[in-house]
This record gives structure tokens, sequence and C-alpha cells, in this order.
């Protein structure tokens, strides 16, 4: 991935000098100037950088001295190598003193500064060597506390193998960049993001404060876009789960989007399927990214409530598109991005899905094996669920030979409890009224297909 | 579903004596037992039974 000049600016505004100690300031400056290693420095490039360094604080080192000497102190007058190897600060403020100089004397001196690498570059030494003596510095353990930090800290322990203490300490050393080239969560955290806004119509200086929650922490200027979201999901009537979900599966749809060469060369399918497809496990590894977030805004999340809304969400899916037959997936899986959008541009892998016998032996089996099930344990599993709660809505969106099923499941449902001595008690009367709720959507239905019948003839 | 069923309860004032001869009455009844269908295991018998006989004339009449 090319490095761009906008991504150091963006890491370098995020230092508050009246926030920092002035030891806390530079090597924060430094940290940022290390991994501008192998970027190449243009005149333009330089001005942006040497302005953006001049409005956080950074100071020439000729203007830095007259000040401190001002207040009383005394600048020492060590060798560069002296001041590398003790970590002083008149040493920093002279690397970044490099930078706000000209064009020439900035670009010879950035990869003069750094080469070398993490063992000898000078910036990189100097950094190392001012943590050994002076400590680690102070606002590190609050980075663990942000959303973005605490999702690269689980994945560092968790896919790259490292133990806490270690995932701390590259938390803790590195900048966003570097640790994002290793845990890749950015791009999952930033659809997360974009869904949040988009579904809550949050305006671009709430989309602003929530990013700023989400990559450098809540402060007192952007805390107020808190308040705003749970406003805006009260004023939607919608609930907190729904906007979680809904978070979850456009997740889903990026990784789907940015992942397509994954699709042909590996025997998961079924993960570049709709999230009412990949089933529960694998839709709620995407809370990973998500939890952090939700949970900085003030929200508690309950995987019970959220497995709850998932599968009202595959209820939905497969009877708003009449899935009832693993045939019917077939036809519309072999529809391609005109069925999933995620897969829009992706052409090979659309080629493969439109020949239906693939889907049919292929992503079928791998959907009902790692997916959400087969198509007639799924309908079984909405059958129970509307047989008990019998919604107007659900029932006319069943077939007949559905309806049917229900109805002499609930009569013999009744004729059982009539033998057990239960005529006219409550589990009785409830079923009753279950059973003419459906005989009444039946009627419904039978009508329906005669008049259709009767037309077609 | 305590908030559920406190709902229901205030609006549906089924008086088994009256009967179902309010057909406003009945359509609120469908309307409430469909939103919330979970009532059907909490109510007590007597409105269960005059509940019944709304869907019971209802099918008759269908």
């Amino acid at each position: 991935m090319g490095k761009n000049i906008n991504d150091f600016v963006s890491e370098l505004k995020k230092i508050k000098k009246d926030k920092l100690d002035e030891r806390t300031f530079y090597v924060k400056v430094l940290r940022v100037i290390k991994t501008m290693d192998g970027f190449h420095l243009t005149p333009e490039n330089f001005e942006i950088l040497k302005s953006t360094l001049l409005e956080i604080g950074c100071q020439t080192f000729a203007d830095w001295k007259k000040e401190t000497e001002k207040r009383g102190e005394k600048v020492s007058t060590r060798t560069i190598g002296e001041g590398i190897e003790l970590g002083t600060i008149e040493t920093a403020v002279s690397f970044v003193s490099q930078l706000l100089s000209t064009y020439e004397n900035a670009s010879f001196s950035l990869p003069y500064m750094l080469d070398g690498g993490e063992e000898y570059g000078w910036v990189q030494s100097w950094i190392r060597n001012n943590e050994k003596y002076y400590g680690p510095v102070q606002d590190d353990q609050d980075k663990l506390q942000i959303p973005y930090y605490k999702v690269a800290k689980h994945a560092l322990m968790n896919w790259n193998g490292l133990t806490e203490e270690e995932a701390e300490k590259v938390i803790r050393e590195q900048t966003l960049l570097e640790i994002d080239n290793q845990v890749w969560a950015k791009g999952s955290m930033d659809s997360a993001l974009r869904s949040i806004v988009s579904s809550l119509k949050l305006t671009e200086k709430e989309e602003a404060m929530l990013n700023e929650i989400t990559y450098t922490g809540i402060t007192d200027e952007n805390k107020e876009v808190i308040n705003t979201i749970k406003q805006k999901i009260i004023a939607q009537g919608t609930s907190i789960n729904t906007v979680i979900i809904d978070t979850l599966f456009a997740v889903h749809d990026g990784w789907v989007e940015s992942n397509g060469k994954k699709f042909l060369a590996r025997e998961k399918k079924h993960q570049h399927m709709p999230s009412e497809l990949i089933g529960w496990n694998e839709a709620k590894a995407d809370l990973l990214f998500i939890k952090p977030i939700f949970e900085a805004l003030g929200y508690e999340i309950s995987e019970e409530e959220l497995e709850k809304e998932y599968y009202r969400r595959v209820k939905e899916f497969f009877l708003n598109r009449r899935v009832e037959k693993e045939e019917d997936l077939v036809n519309l899986i072999s529809r391609g991005e005109e069925f999933y959008p995620a897969l829009r541009g992706q052409t090979e892998n659309i080629r493969y899905l439109k020949n239906k016998e693939n889907v049919r032996t292929v992503v079928l089996p791998q959907i009902a094996e790692k997916g959400i099930g087969t198509v007639s344990d799924v309908r079984r599993k909405i059958l129970d669920e509307i047989k008990i709660t019998v919604r107007d809505e659900d029932l006319i969106r069943l077939s007949e030979a559905e309806l049917t099923t229900i109805e002499e499941e609930l009569s013999s449902e009744l004729d059982a409890l009539e033998s057990e001595g239960e005529y006219g008690s409550k589990k009785y009367l409830a079923t009753k009224i279950r059973l003419y709720k459906v005989i009444n959507i039946g009627e419904i239905v039978r009508k329906r297909i005669k008049a259709n019948n009767s037309e077609e003839e | 579903m305590g908030e559920n069923e406190k709902k229901f309860r205030e609006e549906i004032q089924i008086d088994p004596r009256k009967g179902y001869e309010k057909v406003m009455q009945k359509q609120k009844v469908f309307e409430l037992v469909n939103n919330y269908p979970e009532i059907l295991d909490i109510l007590p018998v007597e409105k269960l039974r005059v509940i019944e006989s709304f869907y019971a004339e209802n099918i008759k009449k269908s």
C-alpha cells in the first residue's frame, strides 16, 4: 500500500501539544516521522508537512532554544550521536527542525535520519532510548481504551499470536498506520462507521466526531455526538439491535466487496453470500470490529438479543424472497450481483455463480454445512416460530403446503390436549385461537390461488 | 414482555358477560393478538374463551 502525505498529516493532527508534556509531544511527532521511511518527499508534500508540523506546535531549533533559555532552562550542547544515545529532547527538536527548513534540506535529511531501520535509524534509536531512560509516554495507557486499539489488541493476540504484553507494546510503540498494516482492521471499521452514518443520517460534523471517537478517543468536543446518536435512534423508532445488525451486515458486505479474489481460491464460498446465509457464528465474528464502537457510544452489547434480531432478518429473507426449497435459492444466487450487490464487478465470480450447477453442487452444500443450514431446515425453524406467533403478515407469506402443515400440527396438538383432559384449559384455548388464525389465512391464500388459476385459464 | 402484557391489558377490556356484540372491539382484539401474540400464553381462561369465540365467529362467517 503506497503511503500518502494525508495519512501522515492526519496522524500528526491527532497530537495535541496543549495536552501533553514536551517529551511526550516529541515522542509522538517522531513516531509519525518514523513511519515516513521510504516516502518520497516532493516540494508540494514538503510544504504540506511543514505547515502541519508548525500548526501542531513544532518549532525550529533556533526558536525552541530561544524559548527554552528564556524560561531559564539550559540547552545542552551534545553531539547528535550523544543525543540519540541519551534520547535527549534537543536532539528530537533538531530532527523535527530539519523538516521545517528548506525543501532541499528536508528531502535530504528525512531519508538520512531514518536510514538503518528500527535497529540503526537515528529517529528510531532516539525513540527507543528516550523511552528506555524516561519510561513509556504518559498517556499510552489511554490508547488501549480507544475503539480502534481495542480491536487491534484483540486482533494482534488472536490472529497474529501475540501475548497480551506484546500486543500492548505494539500499540504503545507504533502508529495506527503501522499497526493496521499488521491487523487490517481499519477497512472493516470504516465500513461500520459509514453504515452508522448513513442509517442514522448523521451530518458531516457528526460523522467527523464519530470517526474521532473511534480512532482517537472521546473528548469534550466530540462526545456530544453520543447523545445525538441516541436521539436519532429514538426518533427513527428503531432499536439499537437493529442498528448494530445493520452495521454488522455492512461490515460483511464490505468484506465481500474487497475479497473477491478469495472466492474461487477457497472452499468457503458461503462467506461470499449475504449475511442472512452465512449463519450467526460467521456473522457474529465481525462483532469484533463494531463492539468497541458501540460500547464507546454507551451501549451494552447483548449477543443473545442480537442473535434474535439476526434470525428475524433470516426469516424476512426467506419469506420475502420466497425461498421455499433448495432450487429457489439456486435460482436466486445464480442471478449474481442482481441478487447480492456486494458482488458487483467480480466478473469471474459472477460467471461461476451464473452456472446453476456450481451453485447447486458447491455453494449450497457449503451454505448448508458451514452457513445458515439447508433450506428445508431453515424453513422448518421459521414454521415452528410462526406456529407460535401466528402473525397474519408472516402466515400470508407461507406456501399453501406449509399452511396446511401448520394447520394439521395444531389440530393434532388440540386432539392430544383433549385426550389429556385439557379441553377448555388456557393451553387448549390458546392453541385453538392459533389454529383459527391459520385456518383463516389458509382460506385467503387458497382463494387467491384459485383466482389466479382461473385467470390463467 | 412485561410491557407488552401491560399494554395489552390496558387496551383489551373484554367483559365476558357482554360477549362480542361490538364489531369494533372485536377488530381491536384481532389487532392486539396479532401485535402481541405472546399474550395468548398469559391471559386468564375467561378472556381466552371470549377471544376464541371471536375467532370462531369469524371462521363461521367466512
